[in-house]
């Protein structure tokens, strides 16, 4: 009888013990995916901002170029249409697209901006200097804040993949998050006339 | 014997201590005359408006031994001027602190020089970016930074920037009582491993920490930790003199 009792005793505690840990483990887990979740999303946002200000400022550069830039205007007008294909990709929502036309964007930008430096008029105007360097500070907030956007998302993947997470992910809903990186295969062959 | 043994043994030491005192020469950036006036302009400027503008040498873009997260150097200036403005542990007067700038107000300026490149990169924290903008940093590096480092006056130059970077910003009431100390920051001209019995840690050579140690005086080896400080996102200006 006592003996009887000590061990349902001991096996109840055991039981609880073993639903203790595992409801721990349970919340924790949950908490700290849905963290890191919320950090990536944030993150996603910034450079979602700085890719808003690339946009604003591409039509104030072409604007400026366009008085000096005479027989190379076919890179004005790439850069026009990849801004609006940007714009377009943003629309959908799709971050493959989105990716993908940033990319794009982000292959012209630099060619833009060689372009415009080989011009000497263009260089010695002070609202052209003055435009180029908020465009290249744009592009180092882009990527800057991208780095940062592909690291949170890092860990999070890593959180859904590893040990506990990945037992209870996918009930939960979660689904690996998409890294943003600049397409190198998406430059564009120069156009030849 | 036992006197020459001695005698042998205090030699030694001797030469050990008067070596690693000479043997690392080096020649800095910033003649030593301007590192206080930059210093100084830098400590008003945070007493005043409680900005923390850094100046940061490189001899290099490559060879300075600062990794990024996966583990390679860092050889974009961009690049590491983030990383040395967010991640990077720097001395401050009462221990270090990882970021520039204070904490929240994220107020910090990072002055960056790459020697051998000839590089320039102004980095402006988060919190300065609307009384810093892109084109105010490169005008300022324009007007006195190239200028200047043309003529070989690098010191006066860095002095000059520092003090038209702290003109834009606007100052805060009364004082603040967490000023930072230390504006100047710049590594070796030459990397050179060190032998194992020049590697010092706050001015000691590792062998002396080890001998007092080994004699049960307590050294500290690590400082203490200010915590975090301001966040930069790349925002600035970049180029060359």
């Amino acid at each position: 009888m006592k003996v009887a009792s000590l061990a349902i005793i001991v096996v109840a505690v055991v039981a609880l013990v073993i639903v203790g840990v595992f409801a721990a483990i349970y919340l924790t887990t949950y908490n700290n995916i849905v963290n890191l979740e919320a950090s990536a999303d944030a993150q996603w946002a910034n450079v979602d901002v700085q890719l808003q200000r690339r946009y604003d400022l591409i039509p104030n550069v072409v604007a400026a170029a366009r008085q000096y830039i005479t027989y190379e205007g076919s890179i004005l007008e790439n850069i026009t249409r990849l801004r609006s294909q940007w714009a377009a990709a943003e629309q959908t929502g799709n971050v493959n697209e989105i990716n993908n036309a940033t990319g794009q964007l982000e292959a012209e930008i630099p060619k833009f901006i060689i372009t415009i430096e080989a011009y000497p008029d263009l260089k010695a105007s002070q609202v052209v200097e003055d435009l180029i360097v908020e465009l290249e500070g744009t592009e180092n907030r882009i990527s800057t804040e991208r780095l940062r956007y592909n690291d949170a998302a890092r860990d999070f993947n890593v959180a859904i993949k590893a040990f506990p997470g990945n037992l209870f992910a996918a009930g939960w809903g979660f689904t690996q998050k998409a890294y943003f990186e600049a397409k190198v295969g998406a430059i564009e062959p120069p156009q030849v006339p | 014997m036992r006197v020459t043994t001695l005698t042998a043994v205090v030699f030694i030491l001797a030469f050990i201590v008067i070596s690693t005192c000479i043997f690392p020469v080096t020649a800095y950036f910033i003649e030593s005359e301007w590192v206080k006036e930059i210093d100084d302009a830098a400590l008003e400027v945070d007493i005043n408006t409680s900005a923390e503008i850094v100046v940061f040498v490189v001899p290099s873009l490559v060879g300075h031994g600062i990794k990024n997260k996966q583990g390679n150097e860092i050889d974009d200036i961009v690049e590491l001027g983030v990383y040395i403005f967010n991640e990077a542990e720097l001395e401050t007067f009462d221990g270090s602190q990882i970021g520039i700038g204070k904490p929240r107000k994220d107020n910090g300026v990072l002055v960056l020089i790459a020697v051998e490149e000839q590089q320039w990169r102004i980095e402006v924290g988060y919190g300065l970016e609307g009384d810093i903008t892109d084109v105010e940093s490169n005008r300022i590096a324009q007007d006195y930074l190239v200028p200047l480092f043309e003529q070989g006056n690098y010191g006066e130059g860095l002095y000059y920037t520092v003090v038209a970077l702290g003109n834009e910003i606007p100052s805060v009431n009364g004082t603040t009582p967490l000023v930072r100390g230390y504006y100047v920051y710049e590594t070796e001209e030459v990397y050179v491993p060190e032998p194992w019995w020049a590697v010092s840690y706050y001015g000691l050579p590792l062998w002396l920490i080890i001998l007092l140690a080994s004699l049960g005086i307590f050294v500290p080896v690590y400082g203490s930790k200010r915590g975090r400080g301001g966040r930069s996102g790349g925002g600035g200006s970049t180029g060359k003199w």
